[in-house]
This record gives structure tokens, C-alpha cells and sequence, in this order.
């Protein structure tokens, strides 16, 4: 039977019921120090949203209690002895060092993007010089080139706004993370999307920082805090440091 | 997102679980795999997501933009027309002709979906680009391809 891996843990690790992709039950599989929390998979063949949402659930429900190191999606292995041998016996070495790095850690996402009609009257409201132009080109609505020029300057005025903001934010919450990862922004207006590795116990002083955020920045810009999650953007890519031939 | 959806920040005092956006934007390129020359996606399922988010820098986001600040009402509404500041905001180009614009999305949507089984491209962004043709629009749908993906014996 397929078996779906979630993620990896210390061999010590107690799970709590859950139930998995296919509403399979989450289980360990051991090697050694390690274990990897897995489930039966029936339909190996077959995936949609409900399955997605299941791996970020299992995960987010086991780092609440443990250091999980996350699989991607979808790491499938063909029985619990494949599990052992080209996960956790290969990426022994390599997944003990990442379990003891990331011990007492984990990740909070910090996003935020523009609303748009805001983030425009925040521009035109300190830019005289763009306010000018748009009164031009109200004037002659006929002018093409007018137009593109307006639309262009207003382009880039918000493109240095976004930037500025992002790194106010990041000024803002950066202390109270170990680690940074900040993905690239994706999209007309999107401001920030940041991956913060937090340790356990200043987590309710980064959620301090984020209610304060949250009442006092302007309207224009909307702010987005999830986790606890397991660190995926903080164990690299590989399981073991070579790949696997099995 | 439209501006007159917008709701204030509601108090962020607590993080949320994950939603379906923020897990296409971890599970599925973040996270450790088994080796890098098994690509995790290897039986296509079209998985369409909320809020694709595309960057475009072209004329029609130009004009949207125009259009857009054209109907803003600010409290300060009227300037006197002053030439000089006008050059500041010059792109420099001759009359008719747009500098500085990017094309920013190339892959269309077929093509990304068409093209998920490839193993040449290891790009965490492959799956994030799609086309958008001259859309006035600050959203709209892609979609992704994805699929469970099974370890070598």
C-alpha cells in the first residue's frame, strides 16, 4: 500500500489522532532516532484540493506540539520499508542536524498587499506633481499619450510605495525572527510575503507586534498572519545530502 | 480585489491556519523532497487557485491606472497645471510610444499546464506565471498543475 509522508520527527514523538489524505489515519513509521509521519494511501493517483489541504493540516496540527520537518507535496513512497530505507536511513545524517537546528522553532507568514484605490489616494495625496498630470489629462481626455504617461507614473509610484512598505514591515517584525525568507512579490499589489522561523516562546511577542501592526498601519495596506506552521521554507530541499538511488 | 470589497484589518492578534492560498504557496515548492531529479509532479491534475496574482507593466495597466486615479476624489481635487513638473514626470519618450514597459507574464495558461511533466525545469516559479491578455482586471484564474509523485524503488 502507497503511503503518503507528511513529515519528519523525532522517534520519541507521541501523535495525536488525525486523520490524513483519503481520511486515512497519520501514523509513524521509525528508523532509528527518526520517524516519519505517513498515512495509507489508497488512490495514489489522485489529487484535488481536499488533498493539499490535508497534508498543511496533519502538519500544522503536529507542529503545534513537535519539530516536524515538512515534506513537499507529494512525497509518495511505495510501503513503510521505502519510507525507512530512502528517507530516513539515507537522510539520517542530514534530518537529525535539521530536527536539532529547527528544535523549538517554528514558522509564521507574514503577508500583506495594497488595496489598490487606497494605496492610489495615499499617492496622488503626496504627489503634487501626479495630481498636476491627472488635472491635464482630465482636461483633454483625448490625449492618448497623456494617459499612459499618468498611468505609467502612477505604475511606478506605487511600485516604490509597495517597497517601502514591505520594508517597514520586515524592520518591524525581522527582530523577532531567527531566520527571514522573503519570497518574491507576485502581483500588481502585493507588498509582502515573508516566511519568519520563530522560536517557540517569542511567539506571543511577534503576535503582539502584528496586533499593533494591524490597528495602527493605514488603510491602504492589508496585512495577513498565518501559522503555526512547520518550517518550510527553512530545511532546504534535499533529504539526504546526496540523492537517493534505491 | 476591488476597492469597494475592502474591509478593514480586522485585529491580528492571532495567526490563522493555513487557507488554501497560503498552502499552494508552501506545500507545493517548499519542503524537502527526496532528490532532485524526481520531480514532484509526474500525473497532471489541474488544480485551479484563488487570486492568481500577476505582475503585467503594459500599456492596458497603464491606461487601467489612468483611468483609475482619473476617478479618485481627493480632498485637494484642483491644481493650477504647472509645465515644469510635468517634465519630471516625462518618461523621456517620443509622443505615442510607452517606455519602460514590461511584458511580464510569458507563459500561457495551456502552456504551463502542458508543460508540468517536464524534468528539465527545476524553476520554483514555473508554476506561478500565467498569461493574462490586456486585462483590466487586478485578478483573475490559473491554473496549476499538480500531482502526487511517487519515490523510486
Amino acid at each position: 500500500m502507497s503511503v503518503h509522508v507528511y513529515g519528519i520527527v523525532p522517534a520519541t514523538a507521541e501523535l495525536k489522532s488525525l486523520s490524513g489524505r483519503q481520511g486515512t489515519p497519520a501514523r509513524l513509521v521509525c528508523a532509528g532516532d527518526l520517524a516519519a509521519v505517513v498515512s495509507d494511501l489508497p488512490d495514489a493517483d489522485h489529487t484535488g484540493r481536499d488533498d493539499l489541504m490535508a497534508h498543511s493540516r496533519v502538519l500544522e496540527s503536529v507542529v503545534e506540539d513537535l519539530t516536524v520537518l515538512p515534506m513537499r507535496y507529494a512525497v509518495v513512497a511505495e510501503s513503510d520499508d521505502a519510507v525507512r530505507r530512502e528517507i530516513l536511513d539515507s537522510g539520517s545524517a542530514r534530518l537529525t542536524a535539521l530536527l536539532a537546528d529547527l528544535d523549538g522553532m517554528v514558522q509564521l507568514t507574514v503577508g500583506a498587499y495594497h488595496d489598490e484605490g487606497a494605496a492610489m489616494r495615499d499617492l496622488l495625496t503626496a504627489d503634487a506633481g501626479l495630481r498636476a498630470l491627472r488635472d491635464d489629462v482630465r482636461r483633454d481626455g483625448s490625449r492618448y499619450d497623456l494617459s499612459i504617461r499618468l498611468g505609467e507614473a502612477v505604475a511606478k509610484g506605487l511600485e516604490a510605495m509597495r517597497a517601502r512598505d514591505a520594508q517597514g514591515l520586515i524592520d518591524k517584525v525581522a527582530p523577532l525572527a531567527e531566520q527571514l525568507s522573503v519570497n518574491e512579490p507576485v502581483g500588481q499589489h502585493h507588498v509582502l510575503d515573508a516566511a519568519l522561523l520563530v522560536r517557540r516562546d517569542r511567539r506571543a511577542a511577534l503576535d503582539e507586534v502584528m496586533g499593533t501592526l494591524s490597528e495602527s498601519a493605514p488603510p491602504r495596506l492589508r496585512l495577513r498572519y498565518v501559522g503555526p506552521q512547520p518550517p518550510y521554507a527553512f530545511v532546504g530541499q534535499l533529504v539526504a545530502e546526496e540523492p537517493v538511488w534505491a | 480585489m476591488t476597492v469597494a470589497q475592502m474591509p478593514t484589518n480586522r485585529y491580528l492578534e492571532r495567526p490563522s491556519a493555513s487557507s488554501l492560498a497560503d498552502v499552494v504557496n508552501t506545500i507545493l515548492d517548499k519542503g524537502l523532497v527526496i532528490d532532485a531529479y524526481v520531480r514532484v509532479s509526474l500525473v497532471g491534475i489541474e488544480l485551479l487557485t484563488i487570486d492568481a496574482r500577476i505582475v503585467i507593466a503594459s500599456v492596458d495597466t497603464y491606461l487601467r491606472f489612468a483611468e483609475a486615479v482619473n476617478r479618485l476624489d481627493l480632498t485637494e481635487t484642483e491644481t493650477h497645471g504647472i509645465p515644469e513638473l510635468m517634465q519630471d514626470l516625462s518618461s523621456g519618450g517620443a509622443k505615442g510610444k510607452v517606455s519602460g514597459a514590461i511584458e511580464g507574464a510569458k507563459d500561457k495558461v495551456s502552456e504551463m499546464v502542458s508543460g508540468g511533466d517536464d524534468e528539465d525545469d527545476d524553476d520554483e516559479d514555473s508554476g506561478r506565471r500565467s498569461s493574462q491578455s490586456g486585462s483590466s482586471r487586478s485578478r483573475s484564474s490559473r491554473a496549476r498543475k499538480t500531482a502526487s509523485s511517487r519515490s523510486r524503488s
